[in-house]
């Protein structure tokens, strides 16, 4: 599967992670497999 | 995962592009749940729309019942692309940080504050 990052923003997002990022930061993800609970951000809430 | 992440049409990417950023720090880290079978966990966190990403302090102390993950109120709903991706990068240094940036007038300001407001952004990618 490709990358959705290419190598230029992946290099520059790694750069201000590495002088700014202090403390451990957990992401959650919440997914689902329930159509009627989806949502997309910008577009109608259809799926 | 893949034929439940076809149901929700923004799922898939969304999880993938999380992952690519966790992926560059070692200071990063990522859990993925299904509200369908995390029901409890998705309600501790006052998720009721997916895709979601909620950004919590690691091993900072409990306020949501997971012990080491502290819930600042961050939350992106669907996918973090086009300008959000920076707000999304900056969300990530400012929980990294522990800090929300804001100045003693504006702590007071909120904190002064008697009622709850719940604050929603609505962005276009056009």
């Amino acid at each position: 599967m490709p990358n959705l990052l290419n190598e230029a923003v992946l290099k520059q997002v790694k750069d201000i992670f590495d002088t700014q990022l202090k403390q451990p930061v957990e992401v959650l993800f919440f997914g689902t497999s329930s159509e009627k609970m989806c949502l997309l951000l910008g577009h109608s809430p259809a799926c | 995962m893949a034929p439940q992440a076809k149901k929700c049409a923004y799922c898939s990417d969304t999880r993938q592009l999380a992952e690519e950023v966790v992926a560059i720090s070692d200071k990063l880290h990522m859990t993925v749940y299904d509200i369908d079978e995390n029901p409890q966990k998705a309600l501790n966190y006052h998720v009721d729309k997916t895709p979601t990403l909620v950004i919590s302090g690691r091993g900072v102390g409990g306020s949501t019942g997971d012990d080491t993950l502290t819930d600042y109120g961050v939350r992106y709903v669907g996918l973090p692309a086009g300008h959000e991706f920076s707000s999304f990068i900056h969300s990530l240094i400012l929980v990294s940080g522990r800090d929300s940036g804001l100045n003693i007038q504006t702590r007071q300001f909120l904190k002064d504050l008697t009622k709850p407001i719940h604050l929603q952004v609505f962005i276009t990618p056009t």
